[in-house]
């Protein structure tokens, strides 16, 4: 390339570079009209600069010099340390080299940190540390990283802390000045942190970008509360007092002292105050993209930070204005009394700013002089005496700061609330919905064979059927926020999200027919939202994506939002942000909040528990939602930043008199939260059939009486044992149990993982299954007495479900994330195996789910919604290559009889027989209201084993006093 | 004592190599090596063995140390700072390099295997990150000699951008915009590589 093109390259990139990511595209494209090459090459360098953050982050030396000084951080990645295997390197600081490691144990990812010798030799130092730093990680303060683990490993101390996957704000800087809105969000996250850890009487002591690291989605995270300490008595010796003499060597970058307040720099005790000064020193930083306090050494910065003002705040990139000025030099006032004496009152300046921002969004350019008028741009400040005064006014300050933090905290309201039981019928009523007023609560329950939608007053008996006209399931009522309508779902005309008036009149269709649930109102009426995915138990869900839509109930315009996976989506109060929950890679269920165009996405909650049902305060200050994070299932709520959807503390419970409480719903004053209350009971049933007659003989009888609940279950091929999983809280286990239900069940899982779907070999010896417990969900066998557990496959990202033998037990098929089905053999090694996929070229198999291989093995019977609208079962054989569908009905669970030709499928509580040549179905046998969770026929096609669930549940009301 | 020594001892002849060699010697690089790679594997064991804290171990001090104990900075005539920091930065890149470019012949030498990008973003494709890392830098300099001196000052020297700012008379910001466009050019270059 010619250095001419290059330096028109060049320069066109630094234009686009200056403008928004949003604009690039646009003027890009305008300006390399007939300049496609140009256009490329600017694009591919941009692509490349997305993506080059972190790369030639550290200097080449630094690494260099640890190894040759033998250094441990190039041997230890893949090595297994105790629980923990180490994965990679994340980073090598002053502090000792940081780890990404994998905790079998407990299945996740963790940062584990290496302390140099020379900080550790003092135990005394040692366990001061560990003290502070698990102090300030048991404030579990969203912005303070979680610690797991502080230990001793070879004789050398170890920390295992929350893995945060972002860059620390040393790399954001290299990047230059931040947009100020950036820096008043990071800076504000800082103090909510500081605010948290003072109040607890933790000093930080050395706030610096290195120690603060900023998620893709805009959370930071503070680091090493504590670590600093460990390094004090050397960093006496090392650092020369200001006034001291001494030599430094030439360019020497000193990162940590840049960030010290006066006090620190002096040699001076140290309290709180002290992080704010260096919080003022890191916004400062990033505001302008340079220190406020500079030097040639070490003496020179610290004599900068002691006498000197810093220059005000100008930047070629970053406009400021007088506020942000402000609130620096405040921060950065010397003397400690002059500063923002605690974090609140930092913070609380810093949003208010941040708010200011957003409703100008702009800020107003000013002249260096202006702001310079007042104060000289050197001043010699005279070092503070520390008097017996001035230390009880410090004393006095701390109290009264403490007096303020105290009243501030206030306690939930619902912990003084009353409850009500609304509806009182046998079965189950769902969705309540409340009316604006709170008077009035809607809801579903079964009437007359099929559910229907009533109304009811709170305090009145009987419901008012809205729906009776109507033969189809009406259910999850939502009243609009003007309490004009009530948009649900129904089975009707092939089913949708229709609305209705309140009364039940004039029902519309808003949505195609076809998968469309949980629908939620604009906070101005005017559309409604829902999902392709019907939430039924929140544990248990499929991994086919769904599309989240919009629609105008005027226009009955759509707009797609997203098609991430977003649950139960409900709009906040401002309109801007949709809070739904989904699930992740490893099948962990969070809430999630995104804008209301399906960007910006943030994460509420982020931990192991079932986090589900979001729904918005109508004050838009919290977010309800259910979760088992205490075991059962119980209302939560948590304190959240509206505008950003960001969660503000850690959530709180909203106490119900209920195990499992679901379908939650607010009154607009947000006094009153009505919601279901569940009991939920699965046990094993067997009854007996006769193929040839094709009717059930006797009465089904219960095998358990089980207090942890059982699902996935498949029979021994001697028909004597069950293998199954038990669901308890968070926990998935197998377990073994004999037919008749007789006799302790034999624990084969015991572990933190989520194991499912067990599957007993054709021989009766092993049992395929699916676990997290190397990550992702993958394919493991083990032996029935317990022994021989191995991993079957490794897919890595593309995960593997559902495993399923062939007959002859040789091989063995699974489905992964993308919905393929593949086939292995069972006694390779992975790296031998040639896994096949299933249907290559045919249609997209992408939606076939298979349940059984016939018993001659030339056919798999299955789920799947090749059909959208329809989904129902289907048949692949292997000889054709294809798909044949056989029912538009029908749930995944489904198993051959011995003919090959005929098979048994549930719908709900009801289990039919279907012949797959002539395709047709006939009703064999039904236990509605309660659902068939899973079934298996005995091979002599005598006895059906299932899971039977059944449900009871009422609306009740909880009300603040 | 005897490193003392030897590092006294060494220093005349360092000196002639390295003068040598930035006059185009190529030789005499070869010769710079092993002096240069024990003196670093020295200083580098005096640093982390905790004689001095962890704070305090910055890159610039580490090269600038081996300097001057190499040479003697009153030994050498150096034209400015910005000399001698161009000048080590360059030596440590082709004394790194070279390192890198040797290890599969020198099994069980301590050479440093670096890797260029420690979040591995690029460093699967990258192979021998350094060695690939260096043809990169030089294909960059021959269409933009500033940004491939600022790289090289950078993450070779370990020098800051302030510190660069000085040594090439332009401004911090420039330096920052400058390293960030080389950072993407070389990024792209290495993660196109076959």
């Amino acid at each position: 390339m010619h250095t001419e093109r290059w330096a028109q390259i060049d320069c066109l990139l630094d234009q686009v570079l200056e403008r928004s990511p949003e604009t690039r595209v646009d003027f890009l494209a305008t300006t390399c009209v007939g300049d496609d090459e140009l256009r490329r090459e600017v694009e591919s360098l941009l692509e490349a600069y997305s993506h080059s953050g972190s790369f030639l982050g550290t200097p080449v030396l630094e690494l260099a010099a640890r190894q040759l000084a033998g250094e441990r951080n190039v041997s230890l990645v893949g090595k297994r340390l105790g629980p923990y295997e180490v994965i990679s390197v994340l980073g090598v600081g002053g502090m000792g080299e940081v780890y990404l490691a994998w905790d079998e144990r407990l299945n996740r990812k963790l940062a584990l940190k290496f302390l140099p010798h020379q900080f550790t030799r003092d135990t005394n130092s040692v366990m001061r540390f560990e003290l502070e730093a698990r102090a300030a990680s048991a404030l579990n303060h969203p912005n303070i990283i979680t610690i797991y683990d502080i230990g001793e490993m070879a004789g050398t101390y170890y920390i295992a802390a929350e893995y945060v996957e972002g860059q620390t704000l040393r790399q954001l800087i290299e990047r230059g000045p931040m947009r100020a809105k950036d820096a008043l969000a990071i800076c504000s996250q800082v103090a909510s942190a500081l605010d948290a850890a003072h109040q607890a009487g933790l000093v930080h002591r050395d706030i610096k970008p290195e120690n603060v690291i900023a998620r893709p989605d805009g959370y930071v995270k503070v680091l090493d509360f504590g670590l600093v300490k460990l390094t004090e008595r050397g960093l006496g010796e090392a650092t020369p007092t200001p006034r001291g003499s001494h030599r430094t060597h030439p360019g020497t970058v000193l990162g940590t002292v840049a960030y010290m307040s006066p006090e620190q720099a002096s040699g001076m005790g140290v309290d709180h105050r002290s992080d704010l000064f260096s919080l003022g020193v890191l916004m400062y930083e990033l505001l302008t993209g340079v220190v406020p306090f500079k030097g040639d050494s070490i003496a020179s910065i610290l004599d900068a930070i002691v006498h000197h003002q810093p220059e005000p705040m100008i930047s070629g990139s970053c406009q400021l204005n007088v506020e942000a000025q402000r609130i620096v030099n405040r921060a950065l006032e010397k003397d400690r009394d002059l500063r923002y004496q605690t974090a609140s009152d930092f913070r609380a300046e810093l949003k208010r700013l941040q708010r200011e921002l957003d409703s100008a969004a702009m800020m107003t350019v000013v002249e260096s002089s202006k702001l310079n008028e007042s104060k000289p741009s050197t001043m010699v400040i005279t070092k503070p005496v520390i008097t017996i005064g001035s230390v009880i006014i410090v004393l006095a300050t701390l109290y009264s700061v403490w007096l303020l933090s105290w009243k501030e905290i206030k306690p939930s309201p619902w912990l003084e609330a009353s409850s009500t039981q609304v509806t009182d019928f046998p079965q189950e009523e769902l969705f309540p919905s409340m009316s604006p007023d709170g008077n009035t609560v809607v809801y579903s329950r079964r009437s007359d064979g099929d559910w229907d939608i009533f109304t009811q007053r709170v305090g009145g008996f009987n419901g008012r059927n809205l729906t009776e006209s109507s033969s189809a399931d009406d259910t999850q009522p939502a009243f609009s926020p003007d309490g004009g309508y009530i948009a649900f779902r129904s089975e009707r005309d092939g089913g949708g999200v229709f609305v209705m008036g309140a009364s039940g009149e004039q029902v519309r269709r808003l949505s195609d027919r076809g998968p469309a649930y949980h629908p939620a109102w604009s906070p101005d009426n005017q559309e409604v939202i829902y999902t392709e995915d019907r939430i039924r138990d929140p544990r248990n869900r499929g991994v086919v994506p769904h599309r989240l839509w919009a629609v105008n109930i005027k226009t009955l315009e759509k707009r797609l939002i997203t098609t991430k996976d977003a649950a139960q989506p409900q709009w906040s109060p401002n309109g801007h942000r949709l809070a739904y929950w989904a699930s992740d890679e490893s099948s962990q269920r969070d809430i999630w909040t995104m804008s209301a165009t399906g960007d910006s996405v943030v994460q509420v909650t982020n931990d192991p528990a079932t986090d589900w049902n979001p729904v918005w305060s109508p004050d838009g200050n919290h977010l309800y939602f259910v979760s088992d994070r205490s075991g059962g299932m119980q209302v939560w709520r948590v304190a959240i930043d509206e505008r950003t959807g960001r969660a503000l503390a850690e959530p709180e419970l909203v106490p119900t008199p209920s195990a499992f409480s679901q379908h939650i719903s607010l009154s607009r004053d947000g006094r009153r939260l009505a919601f279901a209350n569940v009991s939920l009971k699965r046990n094993l049933y067997r009854v007996e059939i006769d193929p040839r007659s094709e009717k059930v003989i006797g009465e089904p009888q219960a095998q358990t009486q089980w207090s942890r609940q059982g699902m996935d279950l498949d029979l021994s091929p001697d028909g004597k044992r069950l293998a199954y999983t038990t669901v308890a809280d968070t926990r998935e286990d197998l377990a073994l149990l004999d037919c008749n239900g007789s006799g302790e069940p034999q624990w084969l899982t015991d572990d933190e993982y989520k194991d499912r779907g067990p599957r007993w070999s054709p021989d009766g010896n092993r049992i395929a299954f699916y676990s997290t417990r190397s990550g992702n969900f993958e394919i493991w066998l083990i032996n029935a007495d317990g022994t021989g557990l191995r991993r079957l496959t490794e897919t890595g990202a593309d995960r593997a479900f559902n495993p399923l033998w062939s007959p002859d037990g040789k091989r063995l098929n699974f489905t992964n994330i993308k919905g393929e089905t593949w086939i292995i053999e069972v006694d390779k090694p992975w790296r031998e195996q040639t896994p096949q996929k299933l249907n290559p070229e045919g249609e997209p198999a992408s939606r076939f789910w298979p349940a059984a291989w016939s018993p001659d093995g030339r056919k798999l019977l299955g789920w799947s919604d090749l059909n959208q609208q329809s989904p129902g079962l289907t048949v692949y054989s292997f000889e054709t290559d294809r798909h044949e569908t056989i029912s538009d009905f029908g749930s995944a669970s489904m198993a051959w009889l011995q003919d090959n030709r005929r098979a048994l499928f549930t719908v709900d509580g009801t289990v039919f027989l279907t012949d797959t040549v002539t395709k047709k179905h006939h009703l064999l046998f039904s236990s509605a209201p309660d659902t068939i969770r899973g079934f298996r026929l005995s091979s002599d096609n005598r006895w059906l084993y299932y899971i039977r669930e059944s449900v009871g549940a009422d609306i009740w009301l909880v009300q603040q006093k | 004592m005897y490193q003392e020594y030897h590092a006294l001892q060494t220093s005349h002849n360092v000196t002639g190599l390295l003068i040598a060699w930035n006059n185009g010697d190529e030789a005499a690089l070869e010769q710079l090596v092993p002096i240069v790679h024990d003196e670093l594997h020295r200083l580098a064991r005096r640093y982390m063995g905790g004689e001095r804290l962890g704070h305090l171990l910055q890159p610039t001090a580490l090269v600038n140390e081996a300097y001057i104990r190499l040479m003697g900075w009153k030994n050498v005539e150096w034209k400015n700072r910005a000399h001698f920091f161009g000048v080590s930065a360059k030596l440590m890149r082709g004394v790194l390099v070279d390192f890198a470019r040797k290890r599969p012949r020198h099994a069980g030498h301590t050479a440093p295997h670096v890797s260029v990008d420690e979040a591995c973003l690029v460093s699967e494709r990258a192979g021998d990150d350094l060695v690939a890392l260096d043809d990169a830098l030089t294909s960059l300099a021959a269409i933009d000699e500033r940004k491939s001196r600022i790289v090289e000052l950078r993450y070779f020297g370990g020098l800051s951008n302030e510190e660069i700012a000085g040594v090439l008379h332009i401004s911090t910001v420039t330096v920052i915009r400058e390293w960030n466009k080389a950072k993407a050019w070389l990024y792209r270059e290495l993660s196109s590589r076959p």
